[in-house]
């Protein structure tokens, strides 16, 4: 069983903050990190390789200094990445991304199973699975929770809003993952040291995958013209008390205040 | 028809009646594509219904959203195409974009129409840490909205019903079983206090004490997504891939703060933080906020808020 697992290291939105004069986002300095639900895919991934056998390759699509941040998915079971660099000078979109995977899974075809998250940690549009199962045809399950490949099969639990559904389509096909489906394992010191000798290798798009630069640009047919953090203007005032009581008697009065809550006067009642 | 027109689509009647009173305000007629067993809105403005024949009443498949929008987009070229931005408008939007090259932007706040076949489009970005604006050139562009952006049109008569073909495929999928989940009526839309709850809260056996508080404030209670998607306590929770909420007060009692989350409660007027961590990131989109162990602090609060016969206004 040849499993794909399409994993991204992105951007920790936790740690992007908003300037509040200019409104600027500050993105510099913002570490990159293998994303929450790419962990949840290669755990997806490890336990179905478990139980039918077959190799794990990773495809990723970032910056070459990602390379050394795929350690926790080769200790946790994946064998081999490939890191697709980044081309320069076009805009990381879903569009231009879904391109040079399906550029990547041509040729380390035959994939049998292309595992995704549902959305990335940053990008967050939920766009790569969908556009990918479009480019190559293949069947499309969202936001799976369990999986289960039975001979050339697979089926899955999908979490969709008001029902859960389980869905059988045939190989090969394109599962995204749901949110916070499949715990990562923990990692020993014996998985990280045997990570160690598993091959990272970096493809450029061009020279590698043939893929030349005008091909994924026509795809683009959007200019971003400006990106804008999200200011939120509100007071951050800590409460202070002696006491926990003195401390809720203390809200209570700020929040009459503030004239979102009203205090029954006794000659109220 | 006319140039600018706008389709809109949502297997949610109330995303549905919120996208329509959007496209009837942008060009003065409200379009809603229907298909399988998705019903049209009540008492709102509808123009024209085009119709596709799924051949069942069931809700429908992603790959039948897929192809009604697809054909839907081809025979009627509209500047336009706004789909709730629920789970299956999420997978069904981008792969139609996908098959037809068309535009797209997910997690559209607001868009407008130019005359000169621009059409400029806002979106989140960031899990909403911040906005971007899209400009597409003339072509059709399909939008992912979410819930709570656009006020209705109500409105009432007698729609246009105009029916599509859409080619009939083989599914994809063999649905080998279906399990429904309760439908639960939270009313937090219109919420005037909200208590929010999040990971503090260690066992379902805790939510009692948050319940206690929000009936001593007639609030309603909501959560953060790991309670809801993780733990599966709740049907759904506060935040970008979940419901937003605007009351007059929220108090955030155990929630980390995930940007992701804030973007579901930052239209509230006044925010409350309750955290046992003082640099939990919850401390920063909010206006009071107290370092305090929810188990100690909860009880508490909700004792002296009946003591002093405190109430909303």
């Amino acid at each position: 069983m040849n499993l794909l697992v399409l994993i991204k290291c992105s951007l920790d939105v936790a740690e992007i903050k908003v300037d509040g004069a200019s409104g600027r986002l500050i993105l510099e300095g913002v570490p990159l990190r293998l994303g929450d639900v790419d962990k949840n895919v290669v755990e997806a991934a490890v336990r179905l390789k478990e139980k039918v056998g077959g190799k794990i390759t990773a495809v990723s699509v970032g910056p070459k200094a990602a390379q050394d941040l795929f350690r926790d998915a080769l200790a946790m079971g994946v064998d081999e990445v490939f890191l697709i660099e980044e081309p320069p000078n076009i805009p990381p979109d879903p569009r231009v991304l879904v391109r040079i995977l399906e550029a990547a899974i041509q040729k380390l075809a035959p994939v049998d199973l292309i595992l995704c998250g549902f959305a990335s940690d940053d990008g967050y549009s939920f766009q790569v699975g969908p556009r990918l199962g479009e480019r190559t045809g293949f069947p499309v399950i969202s936001y799976a929770r369990e999986l289960e490949i039975e001979g050339i099969a697979v089926t899955a639990l999908q979490d969709l809003e008001e029902r859960q559904r389980r869905v059988k389509a045939s190989l090969p096909a394109v599962v995204s993952i749901a949110e916070e489906a499949f715990k990562p394992r923990r990692i020993t010191l014996m998985d990280a040291l045997k990570a160690k000798k598993k091959p990272v290798t970096i493809w450029q798009a061009e020279g590698d995958l043939g893929l030349k630069e005008s091909s994924y640009r026509l795809a683009l047919g959007v200019k971003v013209q400006e990106t804008r953090g999200v200011v939120t203007r509100r007071k951050q005032q800590m409460i202070q008390g002696d006491n926990p009581a003195e401390a809720a008697d203390r809200l209570i009065d700020l929040l009459v205040g503030e004239g979102v809550l009203a205090e029954r006067r006794r000659s109220d009642g | 028809m006319a140039e600018e027109q706008i389709l809109t689509f949502s297997e949610n009647s109330v995303l549905a009646a919120q996208l329509l009173g959007k496209a009837y305000r942008s060009t003065g007629s409200a379009a809603f594509v229907i298909c399988g067993g998705i019903e049209l809105p009540r008492g709102v403005r509808v123009d024209q219904v085009i119709k596709a024949d799924a051949g069942h009443a069931d809700a429908p498949s992603a790959d039948e959203v897929v192809r009604v929008l697809t054909e839907a987009v081809r025979q009627y070229a509209p500047r336009v195409v706004l789909v709730g931005a629920t789970k299956l408008g999420l997978e069904a939007a981008p792969r139609a974009a996908e098959r037809l090259g068309c535009g797209y932007a997910a997690w559209a706040q607001d868009f407008v129409i130019e005359a000169d076949g621009l059409t400029r489009v806002w979106v989140s970005v960031y899990s909403g840490m911040g906005t971007a604006e899209y400009h597409f050139a003339a072509e059709t562009v399909i939008m992912t909205v979410p819930a709570g952006l656009f006020e209705p049109q109500a409105g009432e008569g007698d729609p246009l019903g105009i029916p599509l073909k859409i080619p009939m495929a083989a599914s994809t999928l063999e649905v080998l079983e279906t399990i429904p989940r309760q439908a639960q009526e939270t009313g937090l839309e219109k919420a005037r206090a909200v208590v929010d709850i999040g990971r503090g809260i260690k066992t379902q056996a805790d939510i009692p004490l948050a319940e206690q508080l929000a009936q001593a404030l007639d609030a309603s209670l909501a959560c953060s997504r790991p309670l809801a998607s993780d733990l599966d306590w709740f049907e759904d929770w506060l935040g970008l891939s979940g419901q937003v909420v605007a009351p007059e007060l929220l108090l955030a009692v155990g929630v980390s703060g995930a940007a992701q989350h804030i973007v579901g409660i930052r239209k509230a007027r006044v925010i409350v933080a309750v955290n046992q961590d003082e640099n939990a990131a919850i401390f920063t989109a909010a206006d009071y906020g107290v370092v305090a162990d929810l188990y100690a602090f909860l009880p508490l609060l909700t004792e002296r808020l009946k003591q002093r016969q405190i109430h909303l206004p």
